[in-house]
């Protein structure tokens, strides 16, 4: 084991070689999950509100399916679902291993989670608001996108803001089965060989991510919200 | 310009909120329709709207019959209703200017005329100075404007007011009336409004309805509707302050109204000329379009002088009627407004 007092503690070699390609990594991972997420996540919110019982088009049998595949994403713990996911992530990505591997389970696990939570913020805009504007003539479309959208939008913003601190969480499960990123090498150098300066240096950027997403989240929110 | 035909709204749990409702509203009145909760108001503004359509009769606005428009034609029939709400619903997302702007860009206007158009009626309802504050950072009657200037913005024939001043204090309501009715002045439109409260409707109506269980129980000229003393909606519209009424037993009602040349004050000389011993519980004295409707609850000692006061009234051209203490608290409890009124 290697002890406190080695000469090498907090001189790591690990922190040139690894650590910045790692951090590197988990940005990428979260970037390109964030917008997957956004992307992915935020129309079949959209949707998911227009369908239900209180929406635009009230479907009830489009909104049971849907609800149905995204309860039923939710529900499968990530460690489970990015297993599962190895084939899919294979076909999509060429490989299961490394920071671009891990993106696909991220996405796919993160999505439903904020399609969900679009959905109540989306709920939350009073129905008067969109009588207004229905009584402007506005098409569907039109209220889709210039009153529930844009009402919601700090409501949104919060709700990624929300996401993606999971999400961070999640890519360090991820480097337990190869996924790249800070997590990786926490569990590459920190745990299986004991490296804890490793590790507390991979806690600490971890750490740092979170807060810096969470006051980037913040700010846009209240740059955005007027009410 | 708006006419309803017999009618009916059922709700989907079966309960019927409007009755077999005929009404007509012409071009450049200001109406208001009035009724206890309940009473089927909001179910009424809704058909006008086509928000929720009526189950049968004819809703026609303009020409237009909003009950069986669906899609775009109902979208263009709107176009030509100007709605304000008692809870404003502007959006919080949108400056003042970009909310009045909104149906401007949902009628597809050109962006030039657009602006142009705002600013006029910005200057309207005296908001230019803050067209830049999102309605968060504006108060409740600013608010109120801006939603009328919205309402105003795509030139319609019809403004529906539903309870437009009721989340509103006492000044700020006669500031909002006041500029609706400068609105109707101007722009000759015509004007609904829904309310509860009496002094609405005594400030800027020029004609009432009363709805009650869904139906229309009374409508007509607000002078008409006040003058047929004794009707429940005339006793609403000139109401008695609140007054307590112990020890009375018998009380006279007296109502008298300025039409064919009468003289309010005569009330009270009739009282003098007569020396009659009468005590006055409560009064109160209007004035609207003009003339002055007067009523009086005096407190008698015994039915043979209860008698003699009502005679030396009628005799003014008052309508009076002799009633107990009792009954008078009850029909002041049946009262629908707010309770406040004019001393």
């Amino acid at each position: 084991m290697i002890l406190a007092a080695d000469e090498l503690f907090w001189n790591n070699p690990v922190f040139h070689d690894r650590l910045w390609e790692a951090t590197g990594e988990t940005v990428l991972m979260m970037i390109f999950t964030t917008l997957a997420v956004a992307i992915v996540g935020l129309p079949l919110g959209v949707l998911l509100h227009a369908t239900s019982a209180k929406g635009l088009t009230p479907q009830a049998a489009v909104y049971r399916v849907l609800g149905l595949i995204v309860d039923f994403g939710r529900s499968i713990p990530f460690i489970i679902l990015m297993i599962a996911l190895i084939p899919f992530t294979r076909f999509v990505v060429g490989s299961a291993l490394g920071w671009q591997a891990t993106v696909v389970p991220l996405a796919v696990g993160a999505i439903p989670f904020f399609a969900r939570l679009v959905q109540n913020a989306l709920r939350e805009i009073d129905a008067g608001k969109i009588e207004a504007v229905q009584m402007m003539g506005a098409s569907k479309r039109h209220i889709t996108l210039h009153v529930l959208v844009r009402e919601a939008l700090p409501a949104i913003v919060g709700a990624l803001t929300v996401t993606v601190v999971t999400l961070i969480g999640y890519t360090a499960m991820a480097g337990t089965i190869g996924g790249g990123g800070l997590g990786a090498l926490a569990i590459d150098y920190g745990y299986r060989r004991y490296q804890s300066d490793t590790m507390v240096a991979c806690i600490v950027l971890l750490v740092a991510f979170v807060a810096l997403v969470q006051w980037a989240g913040d700010t846009i929110v209240k740059k955005i919200d007027h009410r | 310009m708006i006419e309803l035909r017999d009618v009916t709204k059922v709700h989907a749990g079966g309960v019927t909120a409007l009755d077999g409702v005929n009404l007509s509203i012409g071009a450049g009145e200001v109406h208001g329709i009035v009724g206890r909760s309940g009473a089927g108001k909001s179910t009424l503004i809704r058909c006008l709207t086509g928000l929720d359509p009526a189950t049968s009769g004819r809703v026609e606005i303009d020409g237009t019959d909003i009950g069986s428009a669906r899609g775009s034609d109902l979208a263009r029939a709107r176009r030509k209703i100007g709605m304000v709400f008692q809870h404003v619903n502007l959006l919080d997302s949108r400056t003042a200017e970009q909310n009045i702007a909104h149906p401007l860009e949902v009628a597809g206007v050109p962006a030039q005329e657009r602006r142009r158009r705002v600013a006029e009626l910005l200057d309207l309802v005296g908001l230019t100075e803050r067209r830049h504050n999102h309605p968060a950072q504006l108060s409740g009657g600013q608010k109120q404007r801006v939603g009328i200037a919205r309402a105003l913005a795509a030139e319609p024939r019809v403004l529906l007011c539903d309870e437009p001043t009721s989340a509103l204090d006492a000044a700020t309501t006669r500031q909002i009336l006041d500029l609706i009715r400068s609105l109707r002045d101007r722009l000759g439109i015509t004007v609904v409004i829904i309310t509860h409260e009496m002094s609405v409707v005594r400030e800027i109506c020029d004609a009432v309805s009363l709805l009650e269980d869904g139906r229309v129980a009374r409508t007509g000229a607000l002078l008409d509707v006040i003058n047929d003393a004794g009707s429940a909606l005339s006793r609403d519209l000139i109401a008695l302050p609140p007054a307590a009424l112990d020890g009375a037993e018998t009380l006279v009602e007296a109502f008298l109204t300025g039409a064919s040349g009468n003289d309010v004050g005569a009330l009270f000389t009739a009282l003098e000329r007569e020396q009659l011993p009468a005590r006055i519980a409560a009064g109160t004295i209007e004035t609207m379009h003009g003339q002055q409707v007067g009523r009086l609850r005096l407190v008698a000692r015994d039915r043979s002088e209860a008698e003699r006061i009502a005679a030396a009234l009628r005799r003014v051209g008052a309508t009076a009627e002799i009633t107990t203490a009792e009954a008078a608290q009850r029909a002041d409890d049946e009262r629908f407004d707010d309770g406040e009124a004019n001393a």
